[in-house]
């Protein structure tokens, strides 16, 4: 996957995903782990050489083992999250975690183990090119996490469900909840669901035209666990979310119509202005459209990529979902320590951006149909054709009115 | 080139531990997270003195009473890797009882008979 928005020096900007020679999505996918690493001080829970799989680690035992790889970890980190040669410091910081994990038993758990292997495969992935190591490496996870619950008697039953729950649920409502019902019957039911979408996301990720309403569905199973459990899983929901990005395209331009006399214009314009640190958002005043309904002409703000078309809020959640500052931002609000309330707020933050995961599930059905024509798209670009020329020239103008 | 071959390599290993998984015991490395909730209680004892359960913590770096979120195959692989390695010397004796997910109660003792 060509990525447009490389330039020559990489930026110490922490914000700033391109201009690097790691893929944009990559990069970005990185930075959230990264940044998740470092406030939950995850760094500090490497081991020393105890019990190891593999002994020949076992002379390395001693407390130098242990620093030696907390400093691997926490310099890839703040190297990543400044762009400093960030293949390496991808594949140093992953290298660091997964040695941890073949270093010590008892520290060996799936959400380390995630970690590790996707910041190496981001090391690993060709600039330029698909990441498909990395879709590959959620769909290995999703087939090992489902295949060990279908071959397990206690998960086809319900029990292992019901044991988990009555560990991991805090709180009487799921008690209460499955005692409405007749005995097992929601475990089972859970139990199964979770299987039939772990073992549904491992073509549902690789095919790319499930790609986008399976990224949904995991976010949403993922979030759903983490509001019913109040657990992240250490860092489980930040690595494995974070690779979501790299199944989404990336726009290289948006063309932002504003309205300035509207103050919800102008707020816009200043705020998205503000955070658009890759310079992909070409603005423009928002003029009446020819033949455009009168509604169309009041918008206040309107989003234009080379197929599609957004206005209103639906514009403003395309602004924030098309630039990388937003997932930084709800990686710090979730992975900020001692938050008690980190799961509540991924609820709010789930429901902002739900209308996307329908209008994934309305594309994904319309792209079995023969599709229509963009109209909408047409009347757009035809209020200001000056504004295309410029962006299709591929102009870093912020204004261009 | 020879980074995706390494990417490929680390992925095919993975697979081939999901599948080896299936014929052992242990779940170690092979992506089955919180698929088994393992209740149990850990007693050691060492030239006939009980450990604390701050001293079980401190030697095995597991609780001597907690629920171990995996199989309970790891949790006795742990322990016999232990005994078998830094702790061959003092002769411990260890009584685990468990109970996966729920079920009835199982017991391991070390050293085995």
């Amino acid at each position: 996957m060509a990525d447009p928005m490389r330039s020559a020096a990489p930026s110490w900007h922490p914000l700033r995903c391109a201009g690097t020679d790691m893929a944009m999505p990559v990069l970005l996918m990185a930075k959230l782990i990264a940044l998740a690493y470092l406030l939950r001080f995850e760094w500090r829970t490497i081991p020393g050489v105890f019990l190891p799989f593999v002994p020949v680690l076992e002379p390395l035992a001693g407390s130098w083992f242990a620093w030696v790889l907390k400093a691997a970890a926490v310099g890839g980190a703040l190297a990543l999250l400044f762009n400093r040669r960030v293949r390496v410091a991808s594949i140093v910081m992953g290298s660091a975690v997964l040695l941890a994990v073949l270093a010590s038993k008892p520290y060996s758990y799936n959400a380390r183990v995630i970690t590790g292997a996707l910041l190496v495969l981001a090391g690993l992935t060709t600039p330029g090119r698909e990441p498909r190591l990395i879709r590959a490496q959620i769909a290995v996870m999703y087939l090992g996490a489902g295949l060990s619950k279908l071959t397990d008697a206690d998960w086809r039953s319900g029990e292992a469900f019901a044991a988990w729950a009555a560990h991991r649920i805090p709180g009487d409502w799921y008690e209460e909840t499955s005692a409405l019902l007749p005995e097992d019957v929601l475990s089972a039911a859970l139990g199964w669901s979770a299987i039939l979408v772990e073992l549904w996301l491992v073509p549902g990720l690789l095919v790319p035209r499930l790609r986008v309403v399976s990224v949904w569905l995991a976010i949403v199973f993922h979030t759903t666990l983490l509001v019913a459990t109040r657990e992240t899983f250490g860092m489980f929901y930040y690595s494995v979310l974070a690779s979501f990005v790299v199944y989404f395209k990336w726009p290289a331009t948006l063309v932002v119509f504003h309205d300035p006399v509207r103050a919800a214009g102008r707020a816009a314009r200043f705020c998205f202005g503000q955070i658009d640190v890759e310079g992909v958002l070409h603005w423009a005043r928002n003029g009446p459209a020819p033949g455009a309904p009168g509604r169309a002409r009041r918008d206040w703000i309107r989003v234009v990529a080379p197929d599609q078309l957004w206005s209103g809020i639906a514009g403003v959640r395309q602004l924030l979902l098309a630039n990388p500052a937003t997932f930084l931002a709800i990686g710090c609000v979730l992975a900020f320590p001692r938050n008690p309330y980190r799961h509540w707020m991924s609820l709010p933050i789930l429901l902002f951006f739900l209308p996307q995961l329908l209008q994934s599930l309305t594309d994904a059905v319309r792209r079995l149909r023969i599709p229509a024509p963009p109209a909408r798209i047409e009347i757009a670009l035809a209020a200001a054709p000056q504004v295309m020329s410029v962006a299709s020239r591929g102009s870093r103008s912020r204004r261009c009115h | 080139m020879i980074r995706q071959s390494l990417g490929i390599g680390f992925l095919l290993l993975q697979v081939g531990s999901i599948v080896r998984c299936q014929t052992v015991e242990t779940r170690f490395l092979c992506w089955a997270p919180y698929n088994y909730m393992t209740e149990y209680r850990l007693d050691v004892r060492i030239q006939g003195r009980a450990l604390t359960p701050a001293e079980i913590q401190a030697r095995y770096h597991h609780a001597a009473h907690d629920v171990y979120e995996n199989a309970a195959a790891n949790l006795i692989a742990m322990l016999q890797q232990y005994e078998e390695t830094y702790g061959r010397s003092e002769g411990a004796t260890l009584v685990l009882r468990y109970r996966v997910n729920r079920g009835p109660e199982q017991v391991w003792r070390w050293p085995i008979r």
